[in-house]
């Protein structure tokens, strides 16, 4: 895509149809395979008839709310980066990077040390979203920072918020917020009562982003840009912000600190649909969806009897691609 | 037109313009110059309403600033900053969004914006742009895109911070060309200009402004025989009639030379 001179319609609506269709089939595999597997044939049965067997039972208590939770997590985690890195400007920007995903995991290590969940959960964990993600744009603000220091200054609050997580998890034990599937990442804990509410935040918060993609684009252009064009750029950073705040909150409230995500997934839709967000984001949330839902059926098979957090693969997925944008931008690809 | 009257402006507290009047007038090219800080792109980002005033006013087309939305203001006037991001885009979708302020919610582009917004390449030259990726582009081709993108607006006021820089000499020549164009259609096309030789050669009018006071206004005749550019920029200027009018050409001042 970048050394193309040209983006076609056409090419555009071939991959976003592709990543539909990798999400349809990932949510097919990830339903099929497991301890025990589901052969095709009788997955549509048990989906469309229901009953009582232990196939049905498999399906609709343990493995379609996993597969839900993947998919809503994945597609939310990706938008919301796209979004963060339309407004902020910075390719190196993300929920993970700049402490959003750590507010919110704080948010929700204080609500379950304190016995809320559901609704509770899925709000405090927007608010803590929503308020490290402001903390870190108005430090960028106040000091004029370049987009590198807004990324450092986003791992600085990250890692104090993360600190704190820390320290709640030590002294509530029982809250369950120091398990590895809440720190790095994870869909075992997963029940349809905890994913509900967060689940409608999502779609809401989806339907926001995608209603506002004309407005989203514009703002990439530049602050400055944007408001010659009409823009009223200080009540739609503070919209966009908010609308990735909720998506990353509450995928946090129910598959924990999952990283990277956000982070790759808008850079490798982009090499597809370019920076269009009326493309972009559809792409981000497909292939996002996708992405993690994989990364769960292979952290579920790979080790099999045990079970890895789907967060250690998307991390172990993530880290190098870390680097290569890290290396790509000292090369000027990216530039400053 | 846009008329700028006392107005004084401030990042802090450190004051940058200090009760600077200036009228725009539609169908003139009026350059913007001044040594480095004296708040020439402060004018520009105030005229738009990127940095709010501690007093005075700007009118735009007889209404005041204040009391325009940010999408009224940008019916009036068009703003190229000086620095801009360079997103994943097509030539053709950056001048669409120069219809922006003239589209409602759910602002989808409609057919006649898509028109309008080839047209506006072509009128620049950039009609084979269109389908183009904005990266992939020279910065000369990008600027003609950016442009567009003012034309596509329709506002009868043009503004354009340093539009020149870190263009080479054709593109810089052909930026300054369109700039022409732009004023000949009617708009009042305003300029922050670094090169003084250029200022003095394509703009109608000149603004000087020294430590964010404006200390002369009028054609570059007037501005060069009222001696404020060369005790401005502490040059020495100089007039050679040729074959294409009267050039004028910058030095050091008696004894400040290269030999001394």
């Amino acid at each position: 895509m970048k050394n193309s001179p040209t983006c076609s319609t056409r090419r555009r609506a071939l991959s976003v149809a592709g990543a539909a269709l990798l999400c349809l089939a990932a949510l097919v595999l990830s339903l099929c395979l497991g301890a025990a597997g589901i052969p095709l044939p009788r997955l549509w049965e048990a989906l469309v008839h229901g009953g009582e067997g232990i196939e049905a039972r498999v399906l609709w208590y343990a493995r379609a709310p996993r597969a839900a939770a993947c998919l809503l997590a994945g597609a939310a985690l990706s938008v919301s980066g796209a979004v963060i890195q339309s407004v902020l400007a910075n390719p190196l920007a993300a929920p993970n990077i700049i402490g959003v995903n750590a507010g919110a995991g704080l948010a929700v290590s204080v609500c379950c040390a304190v016995g809320a969940s559901g609704w509770a959960a899925a709000g405090a964990a927007f608010f803590g979203a929503l308020g490290a993600v402001m903390l870190v744009v108005a430090l960028a603000q106040r000091t004029g920072a370049s987009r590198s220091t807004v990324a450092l200054g986003g791992v600085a609050v990250g890692s104090f918020l993360s600190a704190v997580t820390e320290a709640v998890a030590v002294l509530s034990p029982e809250a369950g917020v120091g398990t590895a599937d809440f720190r790095v990442g994870g869909f075992s804990a997963v029940s349809p009562a905890r994913l509900a509410p967060a689940g409608a935040l999502i779609l809401l918060a989806l339907a926001a982003a995608f209603s506002l993609c004309s407005e989203l684009d514009v703002l990439s252009l530049g602050e400055e840009t944007a408001h010659g064009l009409g823009l009223g750029v200080r009540r739609m950073r503070l919209a966009f912000l908010t609308i990735a705040a909720l998506l990353a909150g509450a995928s946090v409230s129910f598959a924990g600190s999952l990283g990277f995500v956000g982070l790759v997934v808008p850079h490798i839709a982009r090499r597809f649909t370019g920076g269009e967000s009326r493309w972009l984001l559809p792409m981000c949330a497909l292939s996002g969806g996708a992405l993690v839902t994989l990364c769960d059926l292979a952290a579920r098979l790979l080790f099999a009897p045990y079970e890895l957090p789907a967060g250690v693969l998307l991390s172990a997925v993530g880290a190098p691609f870390f680097v290569l944008l890290l290396l790509r931008r000292r090369r000027g690809r990216i530039h400053d | 037109m846009i008329e700028v009257d006392r107005l004084c402006a401030a990042y802090g507290r450190r004051q940058v313009l200090h009760e600077v009047s200036a009228r725009f007038r539609p169908g003139v090219v009026t350059a913007v110059v001044g040594p480095n800080g004296c708040g020439k792109s402060t004018l520009l980002k105030a005229v738009v309403g990127l940095c709010r005033p501690s007093s005075g006013q700007v009118r735009l087309g007889g209404a005041e600033l204040a009391s325009l939305s940010s999408r009224e203001a940008a019916q009036r006037v068009a703003y190229l900053p000086q620095s801009r991001n360079i997103p994943d885009i097509t030539a053709l979708r950056m001048v669409l969004h120069g219809r922006f302020a003239h589209l409602s919610y759910p602002r989808r582009y409609r057919p006649e914006d898509y028109a309008c917004a080839q047209r506006a390449l072509e009128w620049v030259g950039a009609g084979e742009l269109a389908p183009r990726l904005l990266k992939g582009l020279s910065g000369g081709q990008r600027q003609k895109v950016y442009i567009a993108m003012t034309l596509a607006q329709d506002t009868p006021a043009v503004l354009m911070d340093e539009p020149t820089t870190y263009l080479d000499v054709r593109g810089q020549l052909e930026v300054l060309r369109l700039s022409r164009r732009l004023a000949r259609m009617g708009k009042a096309v305003v300029l922050v200009l670094h090169d003084l030789g250029s200022a003095l050669e394509w703009a109608d009018e000149l603004l000087v402004l020294r430590e964010g006071r404006a200390v002369a206004a009028g054609t570059p005749g007037e501005a060069v025989r009222s001696g404020e550019l060369e005790r401005t920029f502490r040059i020495s200027l100089h007039a050679a009639d040729t074959s294409q009018g009267r050039r004028y050409f910058c030095g050091f001042p008696e004894g400040e030379g290269p030999g001394s």
